[in-house]
């Protein structure tokens, strides 16, 4: 797990983490670790691994991560956030391997004083996250065949960006929605 | 004047090169001489500008030289989340 801890507007001490690992997210004990007197508002996202995508039924997502670049640009993801909004601390915590259908891939976590500030940074890590770090998944459908997520075909990558998959829990109604997240192509481009 | 230098794959540039590392010897001009190198080896089925490329853990540019005794990285369409 990364920990930083900033020293930001004066007396506030951000405090940001990331925990890149093959084990079940512990979403409790990461929440325990936001808790603050001075915060206001706690906002969580979970992704969680959905039964279908793209019209085809899921069995199983499998998560590699290239872990130094992912941990590095994960920091630099967190440290935007906290210089963006006014948060008191931001969690973050992404699962590898092997996953089943319903399970926790990946977990945001941020306190601030009002809520506002804790919503949006929220937003900002998840759809960072998603576009930036190196981090592939793939799906292995009922049919037995499987596909990596955004490598199917040349030119596809920045659409696909925007079809991701373990960000909402089915329920069966309504079309399935894209993230709305910054579509910055995760190809070509270079930080 | 030819580099030593270490690749790693990752996703579906693994599975297609079949091996997760290694090393080897090349006088590619650059990064984007090193892909064209390689993918006309092993015919990957991602093109360039599908990809980024990273060299000792960070991100770099294409045009970058190749240096002896560093470990590139290809990195494919990501998909975190």
């Amino acid at each position: 797990m990364l920990k930083n801890k900033t020293d930001s507007r004066g007396s506030h001490i951000v405090s940001t983490s990331f925990e890149l690992s093959p084990d079940k997210i512990a979403t409790d004990k990461l929440k325990t670790s936001l808790e603050s007197p001075e915060a206001g508002a706690l906002v969580c996202f979970e992704g969680v691994v959905r039964n279908h995508n793209d019209g085809k039924p899921v069995r199983t997502l499998e998560y590699e991560a290239y872990q130094p670049l992912a941990e590095s640009e994960a920091k630099k993801i967190l440290a935007e956030a906290n210089q963006r909004f006014s948060i008191l601390s931001a969690a973050c915590a992404h699962r590898t391997g092997l996953l089943n259908i319903g399970e926790t891939a990946v977990f945001v976590g941020v306190t601030s004083a009002h809520r506002d500030a804790a919503f949006q940074a929220c937003r900002y890590i998840i759809d960072e996250i998603k576009t930036r770090l190196p981090i592939w998944k793939k799906e292995t459908y009922e049919d037995g065949s499987s596909d990596w997520v955004n490598c199917q075909h040349a030119g596809m990558c920045q659409q696909a960006a925007a079809s991701d998959h373990a960000d909402q829990i089915d329920t069966d109604q309504g079309p399935i929605e894209g993230s709305q997240g910054q579509l910055e192509a995760p190809a070509g481009g270079n930080q | 004047m030819p580099v030593n230098i270490t690749v790693r794959y990752f996703a579906i540039l693994k599975e297609e090169r079949g091996q997760a590392s290694e090393q080897i010897k090349t006088s590619a001009a650059d990064l984007a001489g090193l892909f064209a190198e390689l993918s006309a080896k092993h015919h990957f089925s991602l093109v360039k500008e599908q990809l980024r490329v990273a060299v000792n853990d960070c991100f770099v540019d294409w045009h970058d030289p190749v240096s002896e005794g560093t470990q590139v990285v290809f990195i494919p369409p990501v998909a975190g989340g």
